[in-house]
């Protein structure tokens, strides 16, 4: 099962697999890394059947984390993945356009990595 | 036909024929007098009396025109006594005025005035404009035979102005025509032809031909003053021609005498004679003592000019002839020039003893006539004419007043306009600066807002990664140090501590950083609050205990007396409690630690500021409330007040904007009265306002409208 981080911030891949690191070595949990929107969708073409949960953010340069969102639900159909976006911006737009585009959850940096550890285990259990 | 309604139509038909007769008296005269003359048969016949009057009063006024002033004062005599049996004063007005007009003709000017006088006194009485308007024409008339030409001018104007505002042409012309003879007589002969004109064209258009003529008679004479002599006979022969028509002995026998004048002065002494002498009697004729003498002595002086020893005796009887119908009639002047001309006589005929006690005689009587009369004459002359010309004056003046004076008003109350808009403009610039100085200031403010904001998101992510690192760490060494505890190294322990420690710092750090960016967002970004009924006294006292009580868990000595001041009758308004609790927060925070410095600070003075006691008073307010100040209706106020040091003028602008604060590095962001300001103008549409005393304290007031 794997889950696929989008953001464009680099050291997010170091931050989650050092966050995560128990997880990964017990093989809990399996990520991969995406540093646009536009490599994400890469990435899950390639890997169509592989990637489970998306977590990304919504604030990127090229195409936006809401854009992504909605590739991803027109696209990807069959099974639905699951699609958490993380934002700094809290604000009701940004969550209206989100819920609207069918994100399952709503996240607000900084994330608060002990919750994210519980919604994952739960979505994926 | 019945007897009566024969009488009846037999007095309609004298009425008429008298309404005739009075309606073309002044324009023909003969006809008039004819008219009249069976009238008065009529009348007598049927014994007709109010027809009998009326016809003798047309009658005198005819007998007036034709110069037989005996036969006219008959006439209106007998009219006067029918009229006054009548009790008509409309006619007896008019009888009193041609009697005070035979009167004049005789040179009694006295009894002249009096009846004219009195036919005003009943004219004015009986509302009779017309009557009016030849009374004072006459009176004028009179006056000017009196030789005061000052008031002969004065009723001769005012007859004129009477005449034109009842549009009474033929009196007009009158009038126009005798103010001439006024000006002719003091010498003014432009003067004189301008008025002589002006009642030329009147008289010709209103048709009176007697008038007209006179008129032309008089352009004449004037000409010959001026010395224009064709000018003048031709004149004078056109008035005579109308004279001889129109049976104006009067007026005939005056154009002859005038063109004899301009014979005389030319020369021609035979044909001045002539003229002269058809003059003499015509005047003869008709009783005119004073034109006789007149032409008496003219044709003395004639002769006199052209003189002929034979011709003495006539020379002299002429004089003397003259001589004394000027002391019947009283006619100074006449004397004085007639004693002139014996003095002339005698003199040529070598009599010079007889001569010399005529030139005393004449002296005399000039002397009397320069002193009463020539003198006054020219006097009332100028001044009349002065006042005529004041008159002009003072009515285009009057007129040009009336201008300037809807001009001055016009102007001021223009002038008055400008001042109010002046003050309304400078009101509405000072009010525009305040203004503009107002949105400059939040101008300012909004854009450090969103300066902000965007540096807050842009601190953010790093600041995460900072501290999402920093707890990694902290995990890692943890690992690391259970790890060592299998094998033990000192050295590492000690290095992993202090390893531990600095990221701790680095943690702490980060978090500070982080509860600032959090506050900066707070700040800009839009309250997702919703606005509901909230009890506000409930509020501010849940906001006083928290405040106070995180500050005294924070610092056991901090101690302050907390006063509440709330109406009651509020009640639930609809707010958005998180932001405006936030609001009380801040306020209360800031007026804790203003008395808490105070109470801090060290004191150089004795006495009372020992006894300092830290107040912080809250205080709730509905606006139009018997407890709350008058004038705002409908509004919600809450003050929180402190006894503390008081905001210094030079900080005092500043302390709304974004991280200005006057607390040490680490204790205030500077955010809290920004942000508090925002939530109140922006998120409630209200008033946050601050009142200072440095020393004695400071008031923060919310003013919410409801």
């Amino acid at each position: 099962m794997k889950i696929l981080v989008v953001d464009d911030e680099t050291d997010v891949k170091t931050l989650f697999e050092q966050r995560f690191r128990k997880e990964i070595k017990s093989q809990e949990l399996e990520f991969a890394f995406a540093f646009s929107g536009e490599e994400a969708l890469k990435f899950m073409n390639e890997h169509e059947h592989e990637a489970v949960l998306i977590l990304s953010d919504i604030n990127m340069p090229g195409m936006s984390g809401l854009e992504l969102l909605r590739h991803i639900k027109v696209k990807f159909e069959k099974p639905p993945p699951v699609v958490m976006m993380i934002t700094a911006y809290g604000d009701d737009e940004n969550y209206n356009a989100a819920m609207k585009l069918g994100a399952d959850d709503f996240l607000t940096k900084p994330v608060d990595f002990l919750a994210l550890k519980d919604k994952l285990k739960t979505k994926l259990s | 036909m019945t007897n009566n309604s024969h009488q009846k139509l037999l007095l309609d038909e004298i009425d008429i024929l008298n309404r005739e007769a009075w309606q073309k008296r002044m324009t023909d005269s003969n006809a008039a007098q004819t008219t009249s003359n069976s009238v008065i048969e009529k009348s007598r016949l049927i014994h007709y009396q109010k027809g009998l009057a009326e016809g003798l009063r047309t009658q005198g006024f005819c007998m007036i025109r034709l110069s037989f002033y005996n036969e006219a004062e008959a006439c209106l005599k007998e009219a006067l006594a029918i009229f006054e049996n009548l009790n008509d004063t409309y006619s007896i007005s008019s009888v009193y005025e041609y009697l005070g007009i035979v009167h004049r003709n005789w040179g009694n000017l006295g009894t002249s005035l009096e009846y004219i006088d009195k036919a005003i006194t009943l004219s004015q009485r009986a509302g009779n404009t017309e009557n009016e308007t030849t009374h004072y024409y006459q009176l004028g008339v009179t006056f000017r035979s009196l030789g005061n030409y000052e008031k002969a001018l004065d009723h001769l104007f005012k007859s004129l102005s009477l005449a034109r505002s009842i549009n009474f042409s033929l009196l007009e012309g009158y009038a126009i025509n005798v103010i001439g003879s006024v000006y002719f007589e003091v010498e003014d002969y432009e003067s004189a032809l301008d008025y002589y004109q002006q009642g030329l064209k009147l008289r010709r258009v209103s048709g009176d031909k007697w008038g007209e003529a006179g008129s032309l008679d008089n352009i004449g004479f004037v000409h010959s003053k001026m010395r224009k002599w064709e000018k003048a006979v031709e004149y004078c022969e056109q008035g005579l021609a109308i004279n001889k028509i129109t049976g104006d002995k009067k007026g005939e026998a005056n154009a002859l005498v005038h063109i004899a004048e301009v014979h005389k002065q030319t020369g021609n002494f035979k044909q001045a004679e002539h003229y002269a002498k058809e003059s003499l009697q015509i005047r003869q004729a008709v009783g005119d003592r004073k034109g006789e003498a007149e032409v008496l002595l003219f044709l003395s002086e004639l002769q006199l000019a052209n003189y002929d020893p034979a011709s003495m005796p006539l020379l002299l009887e002429e004089a003397i002839t003259a001589l004394k119908i000027a002391e019947e009639i009283k006619a100074t002047d006449l004397l004085s020039r007639a004693h002139f001309i014996l003095y002339d006589i005698y003199r040529t005929g070598g009599e010079f003893e007889l001569a010399l006690s005529q030139l005393e005689l004449h002296i005399n009587l000039e002397k009397q006539l320069h002193k009463d009369a020539i003198n006054q004459k020219i006097v009332n002359l100028q001044i009349s004419h002065r006042t005529e010309e004041a008159k002009k004056e003072a009515e285009i003046f009057r007129l040009r007043n009336v201008e300037l004076a809807a001009l001055y008003e016009e102007s001021n109350r223009q002038r008055q306009e400008i001042e109010l808009q002046k003050q309304q403009a400078e009101t509405t610039l000072s009010e525009l600066k305040a203004t503009q100085k107002q949105l400059i200031q939040s101008e300012k403010m909004a854009s450090l807002g969103e300066l902000t904001a965007g540096i807050a998101h842009e601190i953010q992510n790093p600041l995460n990664f900072v501290n999402n690192f920093s707890e990694v760490n902290t995990e890692l060494i943890e690992e690391l140090k259970s790890q060592n505890s299998k094998v033990k190294n000192e050295e590492q322990d000690e290095l992993l501590n202090d390893i531990f420690q600095n990221n701790e710092k680095i943690n702490h750090h980060g978090k500070r950083a982080d509860a600032i960016i959090k506050g900066m967002l707070q700040h800009s970004r839009s309250s997702s609050g919703v606005k509901e009924a909230t009890d506000i006294n409930a509020l501010c006292d849940e906001y006083l205990r928290l405040s106070y009580h995180g500050l005294r868990a924070k610092d056991k000595s901090f101690n302050a007396t907390i006063k509440t001041d709330f109406d009651a009758s509020i009640g639930n308004i609809n707010v958005i409690p998180q932001d405006l609790g936030r609001v009380i927060l801040n306020l209360l925070t800031n007026a804790f630690y203003a008395v808490d410095e105070k109470k801090k600070s060290p004191r150089p003075l004795k006495g009372s500021l020992d006894l300092y006691e830290p107040l912080v008073t809250v205080t709730t307010r509905r606006l139009g409330s018997p407890l709350g100040a008058g004038g705002l209706s409908g509004g919600l106020l809450i003050s929180v007040t402190d006894n503390g040091s008081g905001i210094p003028p030079s900080v005092l602008e500043k302390i709304f904007q974004p991280f200005f604060t006057t607390k040490p590095t680490g204790q205030g962001t500077g955010l809290g009265l920004s942000m508090s300001y925002d939530i109140v103008t922006k998120g409630h549409n209200g008033q946050l306002k601050v009142e200072t005393k440095e020393g004695e304290g400071t008031m923060f007031t919310i003013i919410l409208p409801i």
